[in-house]
């Protein structure tokens, strides 16, 4: 794509986007910490993790104040007027991961007293969120719609583990009721993860919308892969 | 807020020389501007006040106190009506109205009158000490003589206004002059500013940009550059040779000087139609006006200031004119005026050109006289244009 | 409702050798705003003025194609300018009011195409073009006053009452708002708005914004090809072609 007449302008978005991507890395490691502060019983880290939750807040109000300069100065169109609502949508979407990866920790923080006897899947599914969060960032960093479709169809499998881990919870409180207040722990930890997945499958849809203007967000995905490949247009 | 501890970035030497040298070019080009204006203005002082001040004089005429003899033998020789000695005092013209007047007025005969009389140019001349009067010294005592016994005076010249040409210079007048230049002009507006103004409309708001009217209009362009002695010429061969005009006529000189004042009338017409903004047009044509309508409602009244001041500025300039009037006849010995446009006539330039060329030093103040009514009419022709477009732009 | 008004068809416009439109197809739409945008030179003033035929002013220009008006040729042999000037009005650039009174700028079409008579008919008229043009309530107490004291967003209006005062269909209007401040544009605006119910308008513009906030349909132009035509939300969204994208977010030349 050719560069903008006015050049401050090109500078504005790649700042933006410098910015989003530093926010993205941030969350990246948040999950990764706060998954390992579980699975190690490590308060030391949940405490970081749970701090470390303002740098992303922080990061996400100065993502606000730079989409709002660049709304009012340069009133985008067209792609920039989609990257920017894109941008704005993608912020409240990392910011909320943030807060989820947090929850994980406090997860932590409160299992210290409760420690379950079993993880069940919980380092797999993890590493896989993790692998979700890590496509969409490069996703959106390249500007690649592909990568963003895997990230949309791989969501699926994410639910499925969820649903798989949320089963064995259920059957060891049934087993032993002493057991119900870590299960409950570990169940919401792997709710938070299952949302954390959600979200990054929202930040591909938007980076679709923002690379091909088509919105996908409620459509399924044979008809999202469908719009994608212009078999309709 | 001038804080001298402070360095000021304005100030500094080589700052302030430059500024001086600046300020020093600028006010010697102000002093330049000055001296040229100032010897404009001496020269223009200079032209008046010599013109006025020779002028002055022939708006006055001296008349003696005489005694008139309506004598019979008046009737066929007026030099019996009065005093051998006084024969050159008395004006020459006036006498020679005399018979005429005894014999409409036969009641008179052998009455003494002791009156009022024009005296002759010579006299006339003396009296204002004017150098080369002509008067010999026999008649010059004389002349002292009554102007002791309060028989001499000087009342207003009205004859100057009143009458025509004439070879006594106390009997001549502008008025036969004024009255051809008021017909020669009339015919010259009559025809030039028509033909100018629709030529030039047709030029600026019809004509399509081709070879053609391209063409026409350099033509036009240097038309109006060209001595205006050859439009006599033409005027000669045109109205004269080949369409039988009556020569020295006012209808010859005022075809003649309306042939010059057109290219000058279409050019101030065509910058006048330019002026006016093209989204006049443009709003006029949208609103679906034709190109006649949208001339005749909206350009030409604003056109119309310019229009009149080019036109009367033309005319004024056919006023002044004689080169071209020369050889069309019209500078010429006319004492009556003319009373229609076919009559011999001639115009004000050209009575001061002939005046001009007379030997009589009182001919040399009419000269000045006449100059000065023909500056006063110019003038009054130019300040009525800078009235009319005044008035006209008020209007919005 | 989307009935087509104007049909332009292969329309191919030369001014002597250099042909400045390279075949031009494009329906407007009865009683929508479209706006024509693109770069200075793209040809899209040259096709406005087409369709009121104000380029026949301008010698050495002659076009091919055909446009329709309701389904009428209007470059036809037989067809009356003059007549079709009062189907199709125009705005233009600069305000240009003429320099007479209000009263006798609005009530000058009407006259000479013999409209309305002098008496209270024209009053009438006068009134009610000025009233559409949302101009009345300020002029009402100074019609014999000049037009061209008014300001200038003031004089824009009253040259629209005097285009809609012989009630054409189409409205053409050449970036009407340029010479313009804010305030007196978004008054323009909120007039083209209301008058759309009635009229079809067709405006030139540079300025993308005007044309994403009052136009249903945006026709975008570069040298002298229609590049992409479509619903204005669409074009300033997701243009389907990559020139269009590159003018509408400022990525030219």
């Amino acid at each position: 794509m050719p560069q903008h007449t006015i050049k401050r302008f090109d500078e504005e978005l790649d700042k933006l986007k410098e910015l989003v991507l530093s926010m993205g890395g941030l969350v990246e490691r948040a999950i990764g910490h706060a998954v390992k502060s579980m699975l190690d019983q490590d308060e030391a880290l949940a405490k970081k993790t749970i701090e470390r939750d303002k740098a992303i807040n922080a990061l996400e109000v100065q993502c606000d104040e730079m989409t709002r300069d660049i709304l009012v100065r340069r009133q985008p169109a067209a792609g920039d007027l989609r990257f920017i609502m894109g941008i704005i949508k993608v912020v409240t979407d990392l910011e909320r991961m943030g807060d989820l990866s947090a929850g994980i920790a406090e997860g932590t923080l409160r299992s210290l007293e409760h420690p379950p006897k079993e993880f069940s899947n919980l380092s797999t599914m993890g590493k896989k969120v993790q692998k979700q969060v890590n496509r969409t960032l490069n996703a959106f960093s390249r500007g690649d719609t592909e990568l963003a479709m895997r990230v949309i169809e791989k969501d699926e499998r994410i639910d499925v583990l969820y649903k798989r881990m949320y089963r064995e919870l259920l059957t060891y409180m049934i087993e032993d009721p002493r057991d119900i207040t870590a299960s409950i722990i570990l169940s919401n930890v792997a709710k938070n993860l299952e949302r954390i997945s959600d979200h990054a499958t929202n930040i591909s849809e938007m980076l679709i919308y923002i690379e091909r203007g088509h919105d996908i967000r409620h459509v399924d995905h044979e008809a999202a892969a469908k719009l994608l490949s212009g078999e309709e247009i | 807020m001038n804080n001298s501890t402070q360095p000021n970035n304005f100030i500094s030497d080589e700052k302030k020389l430059r500024q001086k040298r600046r300020e020093r070019a600028d006010s010697r080009f102000h002093w330049y501007g000055l001296t040229a204006l100032g010897l404009a203005l001496a020269f223009l002082v200079f032209f008046f006040v010599d013109i006025i001040g020779q002028a002055v004089p022939a708006f006055y005429q001296t008349e003696v106190k005489v005694n008139i003899h309506y004598v019979e033998a008046a009737k066929t020789n007026y030099n019996k009506a009065v005093d051998h000695k006084l024969r050159r005092v008395v004006s020459r013209a006036w006498l020679r109205t005399l018979p005429v007047y005894l014999k409409r007025h036969p009641e008179l005969i052998g009455n003494n009158i002791k009156q009022w009389v024009p005296a002759d140019s010579r006299v006339d001349q003396y009296i204002k000490q004017h150098n080369g009067h002509g008067l010999k010294s026999k008649y010059q005592r004389i002349v002292d003589a009554m102007a002791e016994e309060g028989r001499i005076r000087q009342v207003f010249n009205i004859r100057f206004f009143t009458s025509g040409d004439s070879k006594l210079p106390e009997n001549a007048g502008i008025f036969s002059a004024a009255v051809g230049s008021i017909f020669t002009l009339l015919i010259t507006m009559l025809i030039a500013v028509p033909i100018g103004v629709m030529t030039a409309i047709y030029l600026e708001e019809f004509s399509e940009d081709n070879h053609f009217t391209r063409i026409i209009e350099v033509n036009i362009n240097n038309l109006a550059a060209i001595p205006s002695i050859l439009y006599g010429l033409l005027g000669l061969a045109i109205f004269i040779n080949f369409a039988g005009v009556p020569r020295s006529s006012a209808l010859a000189g005022g075809l003649t000087l309306a042939l010059m004042t057109l290219p000058i009338i279409i050019i101030a017409t065509r910058a006048a139609l330019q002026s006016v903004p093209s989204s006049i047009r443009e709003a006029a044509f949208g609103l679906g006006a034709s190109r006649w309508q949208t001339t005749w409602h909206h350009v030409l009244p604003l056109a119309m200031p310019g229009i009149l001041t080019g036109s009367i500025i033309g005319l004024a300039q056919a006023m002044g004119e004689t080169a071209p009037l020369l050889i069309v006849g019209m500078v010429a010995y006319v004492p009556d005026a003319p009373d229609n446009i076919l009559e011999a006539a001639t115009v004000l330039p050209a009575q001061i050109y002939t005046w001009a060329g007379e030997s009589l030093r009182a001919y040399e103040e009419r000269t000045a006289a006449a100059i000065l009514v023909l500056l006063t009419v110019l003038l009054s022709l130019n300040g009525l244009a800078v009235y009319l477009r005044k008035h006209f732009e008020r209007r919005w | 409702m989307n009935t087509s008004k104007v049909n332009i068809k292969d329309l191919k416009l030369w001014y002597g050798e250099s042909e400045a439109l390279h075949g031009i197809d494009i329906e407007f739409s009865e009683k929508r705003v479209t706006a024509l945008i693109g770069p200075s030179g793209c040809g899209k003033s040259t096709l406005l003025r087409c369709l009121n035929r104000m380029n026949d002013r301008i010698p050495g220009c002659r076009i091919e194609g055909q446009i329709l008006l309701d389904g009428d040729d209007i470059y036809a042999p037989e067809v009356d300018v003059v007549q079709l000037r009062t189907h199709v009005g125009m705005v233009f650039q600069k305000p240009n009011p003429f320099p007479k009174s209000i009263y006798e700028n609005v009530a000058y079409a009407p006259r000479i195409h013999g409209l309305a008579g002098s008496g209270s008919d024209m009053d009438e008229l006068v009134e009610t073009a000025l009233r559409r043009a949302s101009i009345w309530k300020e002029v009402k107490d100074k019609l014999h006053t000049p037009g061209t004291a008014l300001s200038g967003g003031q004089q824009q209006r009253l040259c629209i009452a005097r285009t809609i005062a012989v009630q054409p269909n189409v409205i053409l209007m050449d970036e009407p708002c340029s010479a313009l401040d804010p305030i007196a544009t978004a008054k323009i605006e909120e007039l083209i708005d209301e008058l759309k119910r009635e009229f079809t308008i067709i405006m030139v513009t540079h300025s993308m914004q005007q044309a994403a906030r009052i136009s249903d349909q945006t026709a975008f132009f570069y040298m002298g090809d229609l590049i992409e035509f479509g619903e204005t939300g669409t074009i300033f969204t997701q243009p389907e072609k990559q020139q269009t994208e590159d003018y509408i977010t400022g990525r030219f030349g």
